[in-house]
């Protein structure tokens, strides 16, 4: 069953004309690496764009993939740089969407609060949505060094050192960037850890 | 001192390393309990730890997003497209909605759909192309239809223009020239019957058509012009008749003038004027430019006057007015038109006085002169064979004219003659009699 493989072996399976191994890989690889970029850019649309460009090029490298790194390392670098590339671009990451305050010194306003709802919202709603704007806020005040490093650490799952091959730092180095990139969050969100243990 | 907080500096960044890679879980089994027993040590980091814990757990509250499924439709479009490329042949560029080239053909159909392959990916490119195609096909049509018509206007002009200038030319130079001419021109014996004076002695310039319809009063201006002239003229060259070039000359321009004054007339008066009634009238269309002060070149009024100057811009209506009055019936003739052979006559003595009244206004010689020799230019033009010979020879004939009146410093007479060249041939007019360098010095002239 292809679904079985590994990202490796589809890969090659993939190499060699079969596109359902790459769909395969699609399916696997999709969703967390557009929620990398649309954590990182802080803009649904770019993420897009940025997403589909990521497995373009993977499409594209197919013929010159190697083996002897890890698929995911090869892919989010790929989507890391460019990334990277494009807040350079950019000397303003913060994109308006729907979930992120409109301004900094406005705590609890987003555009979801001003966009008028069907239904009045519950509390626990209200909670939440205010306690992930708040997360997102403080996630993109991180410089975009400790940013990577956290995302890739913290909803990747991906160990110090794969992330230090990707952003191409000793480990140490990543690692401490982590470590300021949580000091940096727990001062962001030290006031709301009763709200969050109050959701479930 | 230093050594102690460099010491304790290494000790805090170990530590927090330590307390990342156990917060995270990438400290084996000898490395936790390490880590747990340096946090028990140590309430700062047990406190951070702690805190990072929760940092963590809130991060686990939030909710990944769904990527839309077109991007992932395109991808698997452009992961087989860049399969099939792959499995055929070397590996080609591929983009999201590039169509599959598994199927490419071989060959010389494989050259063509190569070709044009662009145009059909891109619609604008092949609309573009269609565009300068269809342009560049219609201007090489274009271009190579306008060789032709530009010819045919020039040739079907011409000939209206001469047989206009030879009707001109004929009414004044008939009478004091050729008889035979006359004889040999239909027009002669129009103008005999329309006048009956002495002008089937003074046949017309070889402008059959005009001529030819002259006796049926369905030249209109031209034959009733010709009568108009000839019985002006017919007392022209009796008095002119003489056998000296220059009175013939002379005669012939004045005819020449007298000629176009009266057609001009005949025209604005709707070619009416009846060959009797011209007949009658000595005068013939005042030469405005008569001799001797031709200011043919003068952009003069069209007028039903015989003024040279008059008839100059109106040649050309006047021409297509005398085609059409060659056809056409002419009922009856107009004053003005009886007024026209007046005015060259007078011209033509103007001529050969030398005056200046060239400079003036056409009307005024046409006042002046009473007659004028047409018939010396009239017979001046033998060659009936066809009109566009009998124009070719009325024009080099009054070329000479004017060469000799620029010899004798005759400008005057140098530009009624250009005048009326001009209105036989404006293209003869503007390169070759303009540009001869014998003239030159006349044009150069005030007016």
């Amino acid at each position: 069953m292809l679904r079985e493989e590994a990202d490796e072996a589809l890969m090659i399976r993939y190499q060699q004309g079969e596109v359902r191994a790459f769909e395969i890989l699609l399916e696997r690889h999709r969703r967390p690496v557009f929620n990398f970029i649309l954590r990182f850019v802080g803009s649904r649309e770019l993420a897009e764009d940025l997403l589909q460009d990521t497995f373009l090029r993977v499409i594209r490298g197919a013929a010159n993939y190697k083996q002897k790194a890890k698929f995911t390392t090869w892919l989010y670098t790929i989507a890391r740089n460019l990334c990277v590339d494009q807040s350079r671009r950019k000397k303003h990451r913060r994109h308006a969407s729907l979930d992120q305050p409109m301004s900094k010194s406005d705590e609890g306003g987003t555009l979801l609060d001003v966009i008028p709802g069907n239904e009045m919202l519950s509390d626990r709603k209200a909670v939440s949505h205010q306690l992930h704007q708040t997360i997102h806020r403080a996630i993109n005040s991180l410089p975009d060094e400790q940013r990577e490093v956290f995302l890739m650490r913290e909803f990747l799952n991906m160990p110090f050192k794969q992330i230090a091959e990707i952003v191409e730092m000793p480990e140490n180095t990543v690692k401490s960037r982590m470590r300021y990139a949580l000091e940096k969050l727990r001062l962001e969100l030290d006031e709301y850890k009763d709200m969050a243990k109050a959701l479930p | 001192m230093p050594q102690s907080r460099d010491t304790d500096e290494s000790t805090s960044a170990a530590d927090r390393a330590l307390l990342v890679d156990l917060l995270y879980g990438e400290l084996g089994e000898p490395e936790v309990a390490h880590a747990e027993e340096r946090l028990g040590g140590d309430e700062e980091l047990q406190g951070e730890f702690a805190a990072f814990g929760r940092i963590r757990e809130m991060m686990s509250a939030l909710p990944d997003e769904e990527p839309p499924t077109a991007i992932s439709a395109k991808l698997l479009h452009a992961a087989a497209q860049q399969a099939a490329s792959t499995a055929s042949g070397p590996v080609a560029s591929v983009s999201a909605g590039r169509r599959e080239e598994s199927d490419e053909p071989s060959g010389l159909w494989a050259w063509l759909t190569g070709l044009f392959r662009p145009l059909v990916m891109y619609p604008g490119l092949a609309a573009a192309t269609s565009l300068v195609l269809v342009a560049g096909v219609a201007g090489a049509f274009y271009v190579s239809g306008r060789v032709e018509p530009a010819q045919s206007p020039m040739v079907s002009s011409e000939p209206a223009f001469l047989e206009s200038g030879e009707s001109k030319a004929a009414a004044p130079s008939a009478p004091s020239n050729d008889p035979e001419a006359s004889a040999a021109q239909p027009s002669g014996a129009a103008l005999q019957q329309q006048s009956g004076d002495g002008f089937a002695d003074e046949a017309p310039e070889p402008v059959s058509g005009a001529d030819s319809d002259a006796p049926d009063d369905t030249t209109g201006g031209m034959s009733d012009r010709r009568a108009e002239s000839r019985p002006a003229e017919s007392r022209r060259p009796e008095s002119g008749r003489e056998d000296s070039d220059d009175s013939r000359r002379r005669a012939r321009i004045d005819g020449l003038e007298g000629d176009v004054g009266s057609l001009e007339g005949a025209y604005k008066s709707g070619f009416g004027g009846s060959a009797g009634g011209k007949a009658s009238t000595p005068a013939s269309t005042p030469p405005a430019r008569s001799a001797g002060p031709r200011s043919r070149k003068r952009p003069s009024k069209k007028s039903g006057r015989s003024s040279r100057s008059g008839n100059k811009p109106a040649s050309k209506s006047i021409d297509i007015g005398l085609e059409e009055a060659r056809l056409a019936p002419v009922p009856d003739r107009s004053v003005s038109d009886q007024e026209a052979p007046n005015a060259e006559p007078e011209a033509a003595e103007e001529d050969e006085a030398g005056a200046e009244a060239d400079e003036q206004a056409p009307a005024e010689k046409g006042k002046k002169s009473p007659r004028r020799t047409r018939g010396a230019s009239q017979t001046d033009k033998k060659d009936s064979a066809s009109p566009a010979t009998a124009r070719q020879s009325r024009l080099r004939s009054l070329h000479d004219e004017a060469k000799d009146a620029a010899r004798a410093n005759n400008c005057s007479s140098v530009r009624s003659i250009g005048g009326e060249i001009e209105k036989l041939d404006r293209v003869y007019y503007r390169e070759r009699f303009l540009r001869d360098k014998a003239l030159s010095r006349c044009f150069g002239k005030k007016r």
